[in-house]
């Protein structure tokens, strides 16, 4: 019986600390995208897929095959008018997913690069400042190919590479559909 | 009874509403090696298709997460053959991922010391063999049923820290030091709960450090081995800058009641062990073809490890002192698939007639997915 007791005491404590850190979670995901483009007001969200011109270009530029479902793309603006856009996407790490988010000026240059939510064993150095802003300022123009414009992360290669190549999928698709988005 | 009742139940309801239900997402992958070793002289090589591996993971929800690796050694087991391969379950743990500062992980988990052991895919170091250091000193693939936390409080920084079953001394011998004393989840005897931990610190994109550690007693309830206390430390770094990459890392391990165990099972049992390497690779390929998104890693490492640092009661084993150089390439012409091609030169410390450094030829293929 006491064994029975302090069984159930255990799984009870960590029930209690598992709530505990669940309702401690931060922001939501949609105050994250607007904090990332700073006066930013509102976000919009348009749903945009790419014709099948556009998906050979995309195979053709990148190497990859084009994203299987339609884009959504928030266009933020602030109390002037539009400052940018931000896609909220997701690559696999090493058997989970990694959410990210890219955030674009009218230009399409990176203003900004999130990593939402990490939920692989090992490797969260994606998460890191330094990390990131290697990304600041590349455009479509720039190849973005891991280890090379975008140095991978000793320890953390795969996660890395993953991001490395989402974040260029985002950047060839904003610039395959640039005359659709919105002004 | 009626606390714990209510504990229980009020958590349950806290988890069941806080906790948002997604789809499932199961994934499935794999890692494999297979290897041509042919040693010096006239002992014929060999090809073994060495290791073959799926990884089975599944995310029930966002914050609740299951990972596995299951594992085939040599390609087959045969009832009654003495040298057969093995199946075994390397991973398989449930995740509860609180927040980023904070996780439980609980089930059969990787022993988070050294680098190969939590990294252990093909294409994730250099040489067609394991490290030594990674072998006979941290005996990889090390894991062992237990729980603990995990989590990256602050930038760059991330812990893990796991009570788990211990080892079991009878199976220390003068070679490979601890490595026959892992339970490995295997109807384990849970008399020694153990602990071990990491710490990785990452301040930029270029370098990583990692402490890390195992700590427990290994008598398995035996009383005429007193408590066979076994102590590991390790520490490691890894550091890349543009084509050159370095990595290095050192292990210490101490076993208490060295003198009862050998007593009891016969072996020479040292008191320490102490082992290190250092490997600096470079990657070649853009002096070929700067156009090439492949990699060409030229690479030279040096181990030094030696099983037998202190002993009581016996003369060190000097054999067992030992050297290795390995010189090779590894071609990954995707990041995940490694044509692996490296000569080790293997040395021992043993003085007199009769004794002979070796040395070893090894190609090999990897890949994960």
């Amino acid at each position: 019986m006491r064994r029975v007791i302090e069984a159930m005491a255990w799984i009870g404590a960590m029930g209690i600390l598992m709530a505990a850190g669940v309702t401690a979670g931060g922001e939501g995901t949609r105050e994250t995208l607007q904090r990332m483009l700073p006066g930013a007001r509102e976000l919009r969200p348009d749903s945009i897929a790419l014709t099948d011109a556009e998906r050979r270009a995309f195979r053709e530029r990148t190497g990859m095959s084009a994203p299987a479902a339609a884009t959504v793309i928030y266009s933020a603006l602030s109390d002037t008018g539009l400052i940018g856009y931000v896609v909220l996407d997701e690559v696999r790490g090493k058997d989970q997913p990694i959410t990210y988010a890219v955030a674009v000026g009218p230009d399409l240059a990176i203003r900004s690069l999130e990593i939402l939510d990490y939920r692989e064993a090992y490797g969260g150095e994606v998460r890191n400042g330094s990390w990131r802003n290697q990304f600041l300022g590349k455009t479509p123009a720039e190849p973005l190919r891991p280890g090379r414009e975008i140095s991978a992360i000793t320890g953390a290669t795969i996660s890395s590479r993953a991001v490395t190549l989402g974040v260029r999928r985002v950047l060839v698709t904003l610039d395959l559909i640039r005359g659709r988005l919105p002004r | 009874m009626t606390i714990a009742h209510t504990v229980l139940c009020a958590a349950t309801l806290l988890c069941a509403t806080a906790i948002s239900q997604e789809q499932p997402r199961p994934t499935i992958g794999g890692y494999g090696e297979i290897h041509y070793n042919e040693p010096d002289g006239t002992a014929r090589g060999q090809i073994d298709f060495h290791r073959f591996v799926i990884f089975l993971a599944h995310s029930f929800t966002d914050r609740i997460s299951f990972r596995s690796e299951l594992e085939i050694e040599h390609t087959k087991i045969e009832a009654g053959a003495a040298d057969g391969g093995e199946v075994a379950l390397e991973q398989a743990y449930l995740d509860f991922h609180l927040s980023d500062a904070f996780g439980i992980r609980a089930g059969i988990v990787l022993i988070p010391v050294g680098l190969v052991n939590l990294t252990h895919e093909p294409p994730a170091f250099n040489g067609v063999e394991r490290p030594a250091v990674d072998d006979a000193l941290i005996p990889t693939t090390w894991r062992e049923a237990g729980a603990g936390i995990y989590g990256a409080p602050a930038e760059g920084v991330q812990y893990q820290l796991y009570c788990t079953a211990g080892l079991n001394a009878a199976g220390f011998d003068a070679a490979n030091g601890i490595r026959g004393g892992r339970q490995e989840g295997f109807e384990s005897n849970p008399v020694n709960p153990s602990l071990s931990g990491r710490l990785d610190y990452s301040p930029g994109t270029g370098l990583a450090l990692g402490a890390s550690f195992f700590a427990g007693g290994a008598d398995a309830g035996i009383d005429s081995i007193g408590s066979a206390a076994v102590f590991l430390w390790s520490a490691d770094v890894r550091y890349t800058v543009n084509r050159l990459s370095l990595r290095g890392v050192v292990a210490d391990a101490s076993i208490g009641d060295a003198g009862l165990i050998n007593r009891r099972y016969g072996g020479n049992v040292a008191g320490r062990l102490f082992g290190y390497y250092v490997e600096g690779a470079y990657d070649i390929l853009p002096l070929i073809d700067p156009a090439s998104d492949a990699n060409l890693l030229l690479f030279l490492r040096y181990e030094r490890y030696n099983t037998q640092a202190r002993t009581s009661g016996f003369t060190p084993l000097s054999q067992y002192d030992r050297s290795d150089i390995v010189l090779g390439l590894t071609l990954k012409p995707v990041f995940n698939v490694a044509v692996k091609t490296d000569y080790t030169w293997m040395r021992n410390a043993l003085k007199g007639p009769g004794t002979r450094n070796t040395g070893q030829f090894n190609l090999g293929l990897g890949y994960f997915f």
